[in-house]
């Protein structure tokens, strides 16, 4: 199973801190961070279960 | 005085000029941002006289300085501040594109982008700027791409963060093989919404809403979770 999330990195304000809660989080349900890209100003999160 | 002395007394003028000017003309202005860039290119063709071979070098300069002020007027203790002081700074959001000193193609030359504001940096027209390509143009795979990484789901940074905790000791608990832990969040998510068959549903749903979060950690809390649902 795979999920993909995406951080607008104009909006967010504490980058670092929403990457581990998201990376905690997904972790509850045995998601584990794949790959990551960032496209223009957006960047996106793989997620493998 | 020859060519070379009068050019560098004019550059040196002109370096007074704009020093007093920045100095005069901000005056009343608090603490500021500084930001510089800086490239050089330049080229020299001529005769080595000691090998008389022929020589070349290439360099390319360029200088940027921007004061950026803010409402910051002292240090800590400062009662001049207006606002929020120095966190009112402008946002800035710049690209600086140059193809290179040997690129003659349609690539050749410099461009630059620049957002300034938090409104502006925010704004889709800002995205929009700088998803053009070098000649202004978005091009249809450009587009595609844009629309498909919009549709992702965005993450809520305030809500992922108040989910965290929680999934932190839900973790733990996975970690340690505490299995009555366990159920006890699979239950609250459950109890919540009988969607989230476990809490691992719960807190990867991004739909999950600051209500239902408050809700799951309270009933947590009230089993003896030491939690704060604030």
């Amino acid at each position: 199973m795979t999920q993909v999330k995406r951080i607008d990195l104009s909006q967010v304000a504490d980058l670092d801190s929403t990457i581990k809660a998201v990376c905690e989080n997904m972790d509850t349900d045995n998601y584990k961070l794949a790959a990551t890209f960032v496209f223009q100003s957006q960047l996106v999160m793989i997620f493998q279960q | 005085m020859d060519k070379q002395k009068i050019f560098t007394t004019v550059l040196r003028s002109a370096g007074f000029v704009s020093a007093a000017m920045a100095v005069t003309g901000c005056a009343d202005q608090g603490y500021s941002v500084l930001a510089s860039t800086a490239t050089m290119i330049g080229v020299e063709v001529s005769q080595n006289p000691a090998t008389q071979m022929p020589q070349g070098k290439l360099g390319y300069n360029r200088a940027e300085l921007a004061f950026v002020p803010t409402n910051r007027n002292g240090g800590k203790q400062s009662v001049g501040s207006v606002g929020a002081g120095a966190a009112d700074s402008a946002n800035v959001l710049m690209e600086l594109r140059y193809g290179g000193i040997f690129d003659m193609g349609a690539s050749s030359g410099i461009y630059q982008r620049l957002a300034v504001g938090t409104e502006a940096v925010k704004q889709p027209g800002a995205s929009v700027m700088f998803a053009k390509d070098a000649d202004g143009k978005i091009n249809q795979e450009t587009a595609k791409a844009l629309a498909a990484v919009k549709a992702i789901p965005e993450v809520k940074e305030d809500l992922e963060k108040k989910k965290m905790p929680l999934s932190k000791k839900y973790n733990d608990y996975k970690n340690n093989k505490d299995a009555s832990s366990i159920a006890k969040y699979d239950n609250a998510a459950k109890a919540v919404d009988p969607g989230y068959l476990t809490f691992g549903k719960f807190a990867t749903d991004d739909q999950a809403t600051p209500d239902k979060i408050k809700a799951v950690c309270q009933i947590l809390k009230s089993q003896g979770e030491n939690v704060n649902c604030d």
